[in-house]
């Protein structure tokens, strides 16, 4: 059996105000405080189009490499429901702003293309509370109005893998472009996952739609469950139905959610308070020219001319902010990227993820940073003593060589200093320099041992080891 | 209501006679471009002003029956 | 007293707006049988006008300082309440207030009340009022038309200089018609539609009514005015009223469409509107004879649009946020259910009903969408119409205003008395409605029609016809 999977991911766009309101976006606010007249849909209220949410889809869909609408319309979803404050939603529907455009992923070594159909502007709804009140609901209104673009892949998605590294590929790119915030765990990133299942040369099957999947893990599980459920209902001679489904993380299955028929007519038609939006390519241009580089673009760039793994390639793209920092940590350091990226995703990285710290709030500078790997790399610091120097660094203002002189910490590479102390070493040691020469090869590391004791660690043991054995021929 | 109903949708009938085999649909009179305004916040907490104008509410939620899902 | 009158006196110190205020008052209580005001605000008017009488001592500027008014009850008035004609919104206090309210109240007008109308603006009589009928002053026994029959009343019984009104297929011009005084629907997007209820949105335009085209000019220009809140409001050039006031009618050329004019309309309607026209043939304008051949389409396509559209505006009356909501509802189906069925009325319900029809999966494009075409057919029409003239002029109403119960038994025949008005709105023209004489002892109102944004040229042409004639300054029995 295969499986065939489509994704519809509601993005929610990076405004400060409300797609058709001046109300606040902000997260957390008290129930209803961030809900005005025009999201409540008061009497004689009306919307007003917010146009960062229009640049924002723009700027999404000339990365998705979609055609970008010189003309869509904005249509009203009319149905009723307590979240809903006017008895209908404001989206778009036969005419979307973007259409067509896909994102490249790759699942394990297979490199694929999921070709989107559309995305399309619209509002968000309220949200409904149960368990707070005796026999009845309470409904907050400050989600209602809040911009959303609503990312609709083709039918082309084949596995749960796909499908999570689809919505990782989308997830970074909204992130990376300032689309959105991409908060899984706030609502900014939610998917709906239409899933069905075939013999193969059959025609798609008939598909069950699961509701608002919030995070990578269960939009995986929900997926997996799925395909296996209606694979068994076929197997044993069933028929699936087409509906919705909830997933219930808890049970780790899907259920129906009975009253939400899909075959509600939801008669579309034109908004008569909102007319068409005409996109001029002056906007269309303006955004294209404030482009980034993209993630897939910059991770071919890192493996290509960086000569990074594809692991770390991978790694260093996951977030336009890591990313950016690595860039500043190559400008601003004389070591090779390899080594920056080393330290970039391992100790720096590290030390972020035990303060609980992006890398906006780091307190070290991805500037001083490159100073420290400037330092590893020509060989001033062993890779100890680089560790050391980095905690300091990331506990105070230091640059590299004020935390090194601070700490004492430099190491010796001054070539006649060390030979002093290597020749010192075997005046000390007569005994050990005949039985060396008498052909006892470990006591290399007796002699390294005791340069290093003399210049307190500061010696380059590599440095010290071929001075020895220059001198001891 | 039914024979109203049935005596205005007669009304409609006429629609099927006018020639607009060619035409564009015309949802806007004047067919304008949709007017953008800036991302501001313009709007400040009012709830406890329309909280007087809803039939029932408590600790900041408009109330309804219970909505099962 | 005309409101130019009254702003002279008001001026010199002549009159105030304490005078002004009570003298609408006592008035309007006089005049109470009308049922013309759903609201009566007249301790709030008193203070406005006391305010105002301070305000014009200081020199403070104010267009409308101190000149009493009346609002449709339509608009959202801050504190005030504000019913839309109906019992779903009977006790709704709105926290905020229109646009055009905000414009009045810095203006300095007084507003006295809020006017009578068809509930949620639905309706040529005004019976369909959760608060009851409005009368005609010319005949109580009569309808005052609609939706807007408590503006109308209200100036015609001069308890006010104007009344703020609303078009969405002549709710302005008709009644205006039918109580011989004057209103004007302006341009689709002249006046901000913030805070006015909404019927049909791509419809309705808000406007004035009042006894001259001189005063509704004076109060037009107060409430038009780009507004950012208003999704379609237009930044048009304003409306020069002193240049309006001069025009000359030489030259004018007036479209008289035959389809305006044919079968339907009353003999006695017609024969005020032919001896108007030739009035006007008088006095320099060319009278020729047009025509709008998609006429005859123009009801169906209003009565498919305006109601798809209204069954989803008024989705938002559910019952949850304000507005009425039924008693104990045992779930959310019932709350909706009942609370709406308690609070919208029979033509209310009807037509959302019938909007909701015309929408629904099997009828989208033999219905909503195929009228949108024919929305198109009518524009073009005028388009047309107008490369060769400067106006168009009819009948407002094909009758003059008819007893109360007399056309609620059949729904369609009142339906298709708004045959001369509904296309002007299709298309978002601006027209007026000036009474040109009377039948049956009823008055007859004159519709002219202009191109887009041409609303100079209507009050020019209905000013320089005002100023011939006095079919404006008749009044009703009993009212001096």
């Amino acid at each position: 059996m295969l499986a065939t999977i489509g994704l519809e991911v509601h993005v929610q766009l990076n405004t400060a105000a409300k797609i058709f309101s001046g109300a606040a976006t902000a997260y957390g606010a008290e129930p209803n405080a961030q809900a005005c007249a025009i999201d409540l849909g008061m009497p004689g209220t009306l919307p007003v189009m917010n146009a960062a949410a229009v640049r924002l889809a723009v700027r999404l869909g000339l990365a998705l490499g979609s055609t970008i609408a010189p003309r869509s319309i904005f249509a009203r979803k009319n149905y009723f429901y307590p979240d809903l404050p006017k008895g209908y939603q404001i989206s778009q529907f036969e005419a979307p702003i973007l259409i067509g455009g896909g994102i490249d992923i790759r699942v394990g070594q297979t490199n694929k293309r999921i070709e989107l159909t559309r995305a399309h502007l619209e509002e968000d709804a309220g949200k409904s509370v149960h368990d707070a009140f005796h026999r009845e609901s309470g409904i907050d209104l400050n989600r209602a109005g809040t911009p959303l673009l609503e990312v609709v892949s083709e039918p082309v998605i084949e596995s749960a893998a796909e499908a999570v590294a689809y919505l990782k590929a989308l997830h970074t790119l909204v992130r990376w472009l300032g689309v959105s915030d991409g908060n899984m765990q706030e609502g900014s990133f939610r998917c709906d996952a239409n899933v069905s299942v075939r013999k193969p040369g059959e025609a798609l099957g008939t598909r069950a739609e699961i509701k608002n999947v919030n995070s990578f893990r269960f939009v995986e599980k929900a997926i997996d469950y799925e395909i296996e459920r209606q694979i068994r209902i076929i197997e044993s001679g069933g028929k699936v139905v087409q509906e919705t489904r909830l997933y219930d993380a808890q049970r780790d299955e899907t259920r129906s959610m009975r009253g939400k028929e899909s075959a509600h007519d939801y008669r579309y038609f034109p908004d008569p308070d909102l007319p068409p939006l005409i996109l001029d390519s002056a906007l269309i241009e303006t955004e294209r020219s404030r482009l980034p580089e993209l993630p897939n673009a910059r991770r071919e760039r890192y493996q290509e001319d960086l000569g990074l793994s594809e692991y770390d390639s991978a790694q260093l793209t996951q977030d336009r902010a890591l990313s950016d920092a690595f860039e500043s940590v190559i400008a601003a350091s004389a070591a090779p990227a390899k080594l920056c990226a080393n330290w970039v995703l391992s100790d720096w990285q590290g030390a972020l993820n035990a303060a609980n710290l992006t890398i906006d709030q780091s307190p070290l500078s991805a500037e001083r940073l490159g100073g420290l790997v400037t330092r590893v790399h020509d060989g001033s610091l062993s890779s100890k003593m680089a560790k050391q120097v980095f905690e300091a660094m990331f506990a105070s203002d230091d640059s590299a060589d004020a935390a090194i002189a601070r700490l004492g910490l430099k190491q010796v590479n001054d070539i006649d200093a060390l030979a002093a102390h290597v020749e010192a070493v075997l005046t000390e040691n007569t005994t050990q320099v005949a039985q060396f020469q008498a052909g006892n090869q470990k006591l290399l590391a007796f002699f390294v041992g005791q340069v290093m004791k003399r210049t307190q660690g500061q010696a380059n043991p590599a440095q010290v080891t071929a001075l020895l054995r220059d001198r001891l021929g | 209501m039914a024979a109203e109903m049935g005596a205005v949708l007669q009304l409609f009938e006429q629609l099927a006679k006018a020639p607009v085999d060619m035409l564009e649909p015309l949802s806007h009179p004047g067919d304008p471009a949709l007017r953008l305004r800036a991302d501001v916040v313009t709007e400040v907490d009012q709830r406890a002003n329309f909280e007087r104008v809803a039939p029932s509410m408590m600790g900041g939620y408009y109330l309804v029956p219970k909505v099962i899902e | 007293m005309s409101l130019a009158a009254l702003l002279a006196g008001l001026d010199s110190g002549a009159m105030s707006a304490r005078g002004a205020t009570e003298d609408a008052l006592s008035r309007a209580s006089r005049a109470a049988g009308l049922n013309a005001l759903i609201t009566l605000t007249a301790d709030a008017a008193r203070a406005a006008a006391e305010r105002a009488d301070a305000a014009r001592a200081m020199g403070a500027p104010g267009e409308l300082l101190g000149v009493p008014y009346a609002h449709k009850d339509l608009f959202c008035t801050l504190d005030v309440t504000t019913t839309a004609g109906s019992r779903m919104l009977a006790k709704f206090v709105p926290p905020y207030s229109a646009t055009i309210h905000e414009k009045l109240d810095a203006s300095g007008a007084v507003l006295i009340g809020k006017a009578n109308m068809d509930e949620f603006a639905m309706g040529s009589s005004n019976e369909h009022s959760y608060f009851g009928a409005a009368r005609n002053p010319w005949d109580p026994d009569r309808v005052p038309g609609g939706s807007s029959g408590g503006s109308a009343a209200l100036v015609a019984a001069r308890i006010v200089p104007f009344a703020t009104a609303s078009d969405t297929g002549g709710s302005i011009r008709q009644p205006a018609a039918l109580c011989g005084v004057t209103g004007i629907k302006p341009t689709y997007g002249r006046v901000s539609r913030y805070g006015m209820i909404a019927y049909a949105s791509s419809l309705d335009q808000a406007g004035v009514i009042a006894t001259s085209a001189h005063d509704a000019a004076l109060a037009l220009s107060v409430i038009a005015g780009f507004d950012p809140r208003d999704p379609t409001s237009v930044d048009a050039p304003p409306i020069d009223v002193s240049d309006a006031l001069s025009m000359s009618l030489a030259g004018l050329r007036i479209g008289r469409p035959r389809q305006w004019c044919g079968e339907g309309i009353d003999s006695g309607v017609a024969n005020a509107v032919d001896a108007a026209l030739a009035i006007y043939a008088e006095h320099g304008a060319r009278i020729v004879d047009i025509d709008l051949p998609s006429s005859e389409h123009a009801i169906a396509a209003y009565y498919v649009i305006a109601p798809a559209e209204a069954s989803s505006n008024l989705a938002r009356f559910d019952g949850v946020r304000y507005g009425h909501r039924c008693a104990h509802p045992k779930d959310l189906a019932d709350l909706y259910t009942r609370s709406r069925e308690e609070g919208f009325g029979h033509e209310v319900q009807k037509r959302i009903l019938t909007g909701t029809y015309v929408l629904s999966a099997g009828y989208y494009e033999a219905y909503y969408h195929r009228a949108l075409k024919v929305r198109r057919l009518i524009a073009n029409d005028f388009a047309r119409a107008f490369n060769e003239v400067d106006l168009i002029a009819g009948p407002t109403s094909p009758c003059v205003a008819f007893k109360l119960g007399e056309k609620l038994a059949d729904p369609v025949a009142m339906y298709l008395a708004d045959v001369n008005t509904v296309s002007v709105n299709l298309a978002g023209l601006p027209a007026l409605s000036i009474p040109c004489g009377f039948s049956d002892g009823l008055p007859v109102g004159l519709q002219l029609c202009a191109p887009w944004w041409q609303e100079s040229r209507l009050i020019g042409a209905a000013h320089a016809y005002q100023r011939v004639t006095d079919w404006h300054r008749a009044l009703p029995p009993g009212i001096a």
